[in-house]
Formats: structure tokens, sequence, C-alpha cells
């Protein structure tokens, strides 16, 4: 089944916090049972909205001067794969061991509580430090130091397609032989700014979000972490065949409306995994709940792949993941080829008429050899990650 | 992995003018926006526009419809941005839709990809100390991958003075446009950079943190003189990362 470009990039492990479940297990299974993470803002905000709240792990002690919402959320994902990642800075030594990691917002959370108590105070605050809690690179660098990789490490922040490029990035560190192994990831916690600002740009509902459904009514955020442990020639439940990327080349903040960007990426993907279209059993979709996105994406997979290929957007249930939807998205997919199982896209009912014809309302068991993942970001961004059964 | 690339052009801005991250100028210098059409260049920050200030010198020459993959390189990205959308939430109670649509890191490839009707993929690069160097790296995977080019841009922003404090002076960016070198020697004279391996630090060696734009600024330099050698890309307590600038010659596979 696999094919492609390199050695192929085995997950070997992985792991996911979010408001399904603070395990990829207990999500996966939250999301097969339509459990909608859909809570009160944990912020204090001047609008109605929910989010996809997620309660992390407790942080190492040592940690503890650096927390900021996606730093537990991390902690909690990363577990599961530890003994995989000893296993493999053991085998092949700790550089040869890369890290990847997405995110759009970083510590965000923290940085604004510093801006606060600055203009309060009138002088910054003495606790805060930019490259320990703001930056994009505070999360990995820790991760990397506290478990000894010592391989190319950086984080690739591109907005909701944060993490896809992760993968891309560390597709390319084990193709060109840079490292035997890549641990690849991605977090976003929730934060004011984020919030405020898709209000700001209307695209934000007042409740769970709805892809693809003819009552949609915008977005809802979420907060999660998602790890994969990818090994070239490894075993495990699935491989990761390609990244496909491209760039629609046409406004900031809403997609091509034939989404033409997606299908470039979806054809890239998709040569470069050594596949034909009609192979696709499953995509789990970008849909955010807007009418602009429907719009495009479903253009786009109509373009690109067969008319009835399933279909369905994981956004509903777990809200918008931002830098970390790409990873937790391609979590969801290993799950769909571990277990056979493609879970149904939460609150499509009624179906708009644009939704893709193949959208599932139900989850549906069958045999999964391949699945994409689609991400059409801020900045015309966008990418499609294909996941093989071994 | 080939670990060659031939520097096809470069550009690079600082509001003195210079390649000195810490240089005052009486006037800031005019960041060139020449590569966005009128109506996209309302609301950019002081990132952005150095960003395209730089691309623009490492762009020129190059035909307006090819296809330019990217790789944008920053410590800190939008700082600015984020900090003025949150002065907005506490002062007047809302959120700004233009500057919140230009807060996101890859705002700079972004604007560009849509001005040049580009269509090549785009990515971003942070990593603290050794964000030139993966930059780099990212770079050279992707001409190893059959990129025909790449613009990679390394660019910082003075951070606001509410978050403490500032070791990007006045920042800037600079730019280059990459190409895989070709399979038999080139002239005498035309840059190559080769990209080793990172090497341990030794245990009696001063280790002298420098930001990745002022390493970067310090390759413009290099490049402008021709003074071939070394190049620093990245210090850290437990290694450094080194270019080689040189003509470009045959390819050689990362050791």
């Amino acid at each position: 089944m696999v094919t492609g470009r390199g050695p192929h990039a085995a997950v070997v492990a992985y792991g996911a916090c979010n408001g399904l479940g603070s395990d990829a297990q207990r999500g996966f299974d939250a999301l097969l049972a339509s459990q909608v993470a859909a809570s009160p803002p944990p912020l204090e905000l001047p609008f109605e909205t929910v989010c996809g709240v997620a309660e992390g792990a407790p942080l190492p002690a040592e940690w503890t001067p650096y927390t900021t919402r996606l730093l537990p959320l991390s902690v909690a994902a990363l577990e599961p794969v530890l003994p995989a990642l000893q296993r493999v800075t053991r085998r092949y030594g700790a550089d040869r061991v890369g890290f990847v990691f997405g995110s759009s917002t970083g510590g965000l959370d923290r940085t604004e509580r510093a801006f606060a108590q600055g203009m309060r105070d009138g002088r910054p605050d003495a606790s805060f430090d930019l490259d320990s809690q703001h930056s994009f690179f505070a999360v990995p660098s820790l991760i990397a130091a506290r478990f000894g990789l010592r391989g190319p490490c950086f984080t690739t922040s591109t907005a909701c397609s944060s993490s896809a490029k992760s993968l891309a990035s560390a597709l390319r560190l084990l193709r060109h032989g840079v490292c035997d192994a890549v641990l690849v990831g991605g977090a976003d916690g929730l934060c004011e700014t984020t919030l405020r600002g898709f209000h700001g740009l209307g695209l934000l509902s007042t409740r769970a979000s709805r892809p693809f459904c003819a009552q949609r009514d915008g977005i809802h955020i979420g907060e999660g972490a998602a790890f994969l442990l990818l090994e070239a020639g490894g075993e495990g439940p699935a491989h990761i065949a390609s990244v496909g990327e491209s760039s629609d080349g046409h406004a900031m903040t809403a997609p091509h409306p034939e989404g033409r960007g997606a299908v470039t990426a979806i054809e890239q993907a998709l040569a470069h995994a050594g596949l034909h279209s009609e192979q696709v059993d499953y995509v789990n979709a970008h849909g955010t709940g807007t009418l602009q996105n429907d719009v495009a994406e479903s253009a786009a997979l109509r373009t690109a792949l067969p008319e009835e290929v399933a279909v369905s957007s994981t956004k509903g249930a777990t809200g918008h993941l931002l830098g970390a939807a790409a990873i937790t998205e391609a979590v969801f997919c290993v799950q769909a080829v571990e277990r056979g199982v493609m879970p149904a896209n939460t609150g499509a009912s009624p179906r708009d008429d644009v939704a893709p014809a193949g959208l599932l309302e139900q989850n549906r068991q069958a045999p999964v050899r391949a699945a994409l993942s689609t991400s059409l970001a801020f900045g015309g961004s966008v990418t499609c990650v294909t996941v093989v059964a071994p | 992995m080939t670990a060659w690339a031939r520097i096809v052009s470069q550009g690079f801005y600082t509001p003195s003018g210079t390649l000195d991250l810490h240089a005052q100028a009486d006037e800031a210098l005019r960041p060139s926006l020449e590569l966005l059409p009128r109506n996209l260049r309302r609301g950019l920050s002081e990132l952005t526009r150095s960003v395209l200030s730089a691309s623009a010198g490492a762009l020129a020459g190059l035909d307006s419809g090819a296809q330019v993959p990217a790789v944008f390189a920053s410590r800190y990205g939008e700082i600015q941005t984020a900090v003025e959308l949150m002065r907005r939430a506490l002062e007047e109670g809302d959120s700004s839709p233009a500057r919140f649509r230009h807060s996101v890191q890859n705002t700079c490839l972004g604007l560009l990809s849509v001005a040049r009707a580009d269509r090549a993929p785009n990515t971003t690069v942070t990593a603290g100390d050794e964000t030139l160097a993966m930059a780099l790296l990212e770079t050279f995977m992707q001409l190893a991958d059959g990129a025909p080019r790449v613009l990679v841009v390394v660019a910082d922003e003075p951070v606001p003075e509410e978050l403490g404090d500032n070791p990007l002076g006045t920042g800037g960016a600079a730019a280059w446009l990459l190409e895989p070198t070709p399979a038999t020697p080139t002239p005498e004279g035309e840059p190559g950079l080769y990209l080793s391996r990172p090497e341990p630090v030794s245990s009696d060696a001063t280790t002298e943190r420098a930001e990745p734009l002022a390493l970067a600024l310090d390759l413009v330099g290099r490049v402008q003189t021709g003074k071939h050698g070394r190049v620093s890309l990245a210090v850290t307590p437990a290694r450094t990362w080194v270019a080689s600038l040189a003509p470009a010659v045959l390819p050689k596979s990362l050791p």
C-alpha cells in the first residue's frame, strides 16, 4: 500500500488532548459518540460564543514558571509518545531525532496577562519571558531540552495549516536523511486575542460550529495539542505518505472561491503518495463552519476527487484548534485507518446544497486504506496530508 | 542531500540603511513596498514592511510571473500587531479586523503571494537562537525536493516596551533568492552557500549569543564584499551551526 518518495514515514506513536478528551483514544471514542466540545469560554468576553475547552496534564515542577495554556495540553498529548521517543533516541542517537512543532498563537494567553499587568503597573511584568513563554518555539525548546532531543528542532507557524507544515518539514528531514525519526506536534490554547479577532471578522458562531450544514453560522474555537512520532522504515498503525502544499494567491482571509489551492495541494499529495484519487477512502475536511470555506472546499473536493468520497469535518466536535488542527486531524485519520471507522460530520443535518455528496452524517465502519486531511489557512496557505495503511 | 545552494540575489532593509541592527539614523529609511499594489499596503506592520523591502532586492530581476516558494524566519513574528490588538481590547473593548487579518506569522508571505498571484507554497520557521540555521536547513531541503528556487527571508521588529527588553534594536530584514547549484562549475566569484552539520561547542569556547537577524545581516555583508569562508548561523550553549560562503562549485552532499 505504501508508495511514494523515499522511505515511508511510519507513525510509531501518537497522542492527542483536546476538548473531547485528554487522551487520543477517549477523544476518538467521544468523536464517534457524537460528543461536542462546546463550553462557555474560560475568559471574560463582551460577546457570546462557546469554546472547545481542554484539560491538560500537570506540569513537571521545573516547567511551572513557563506555564501557558498550551503547555499542560502538550504534556498530556505527549505522554503516550514518550516510550517510543525514548526507544528511537536510544536506537539512532539523540542528534538523529528531529522535532518540528506547529502553533498559531503560542503562549499568547501569557503575553496578554503580561501586557495587562504592564499597563496597570506602568512597568513590564518581571516574571514574563519572551523566549520561554510568548514564543512559538517555547514549547518545543522545553520538550527538546527535557527529553534530550538534539536533532533539528523548529516551529512552523502558518495559521490553521501550521502543524501540517510541521509534518511537511518532518517528511523532508526523513526523506533527505537528516533524521531517522521526527517528533511532530502542534498546540494552541484559548486566548482573548484570537476570540476577539474572529468575532471582529464576523466569523464566530454563538454555538458549536456546524460544517456543511445549511444552518451553519460560523466557527467555534477550541484548544488542543497532538503529537505523532514518525520513524523512517518503522512499524505502526499508519504511515504519513505525503503532504501536498500550495497557496491560493487570492486573499488573506478568504479562500479562493473554487478552492484552487486545495485542488493543487490534494493533487500533489496524491502524486507524491503514488495514489490515484479513486484510492482515497476518507477525507477529513478543513470544514470550519463558514459559508466561504464550505463553498470553496466543496468545490475543490469535487474537482480533485470522486464525487462520492466519504468526507467529514471534525471541527464541529473539537472546535477549530488553529495551529493544532492539522496534526489533531491527522491523528484522527491515523485512528480511522487503525480502527476502520470514519467519523461523522458533527451537526451536518440539514446539509447544505453545497456540501460534498459523500458527507458522512453517520459514522461509517469500513477499511480505510488512504485518508486525506485538508487545511485552508489565512494567507492562502493550503495543505493536504495523506495518511495510509501500512 | 545536496548541501550547496547558489545565491542568485539578495536584499536587506534596516531603518538606518546599514547592516547594524543597533545603528540609529536621524531619519529612518523608508522601506520599499514596490512588491505590493496600493490596495494591499494598508495596515502593514514594521515587520511586514521590512520583509517586503528586503524581498524586493532579492526578487529583483526575477520574472514577475515566476513562482517562488518561500521560507520566512522570525524570532518573535508579528509581535507589535499582537500587542496592538491587546491594547485595543483593553482600551476600546474590541478588536481590529484589519490588524487581526495581519496578525499571523505568515502574513508577509501571504501578502506577497496574493500580490504576485503566486501559487507556490510557503512556510515559516521559528527556532530561537537557531532561527536562521533552521530556515536555511528547511530551504536546502526544499531545493533538494526539486524547487527551482526558494526565497528565504529573516526578519524581526523591535519588541514593544510593555513586554520588557528589546534585543532586536531597530529590527529589519535580510532576504536571499537561492537556487540549486548547477551540475557544472560556475564562474569564479558567483556566491554559493554550503550548509554544514552542527558542530559541538568546545568547553573552553566563549559563546556569545547573537540574534538570528544580526547573523543574517552579517551574511548579507559577507556576500556583498565577497568575503568567503565560515559563516556563523547560530551559536547556542550546546552547538553551533555554520555555513561556508564560497564560489559555487560542484554539488557536495551533507557529510
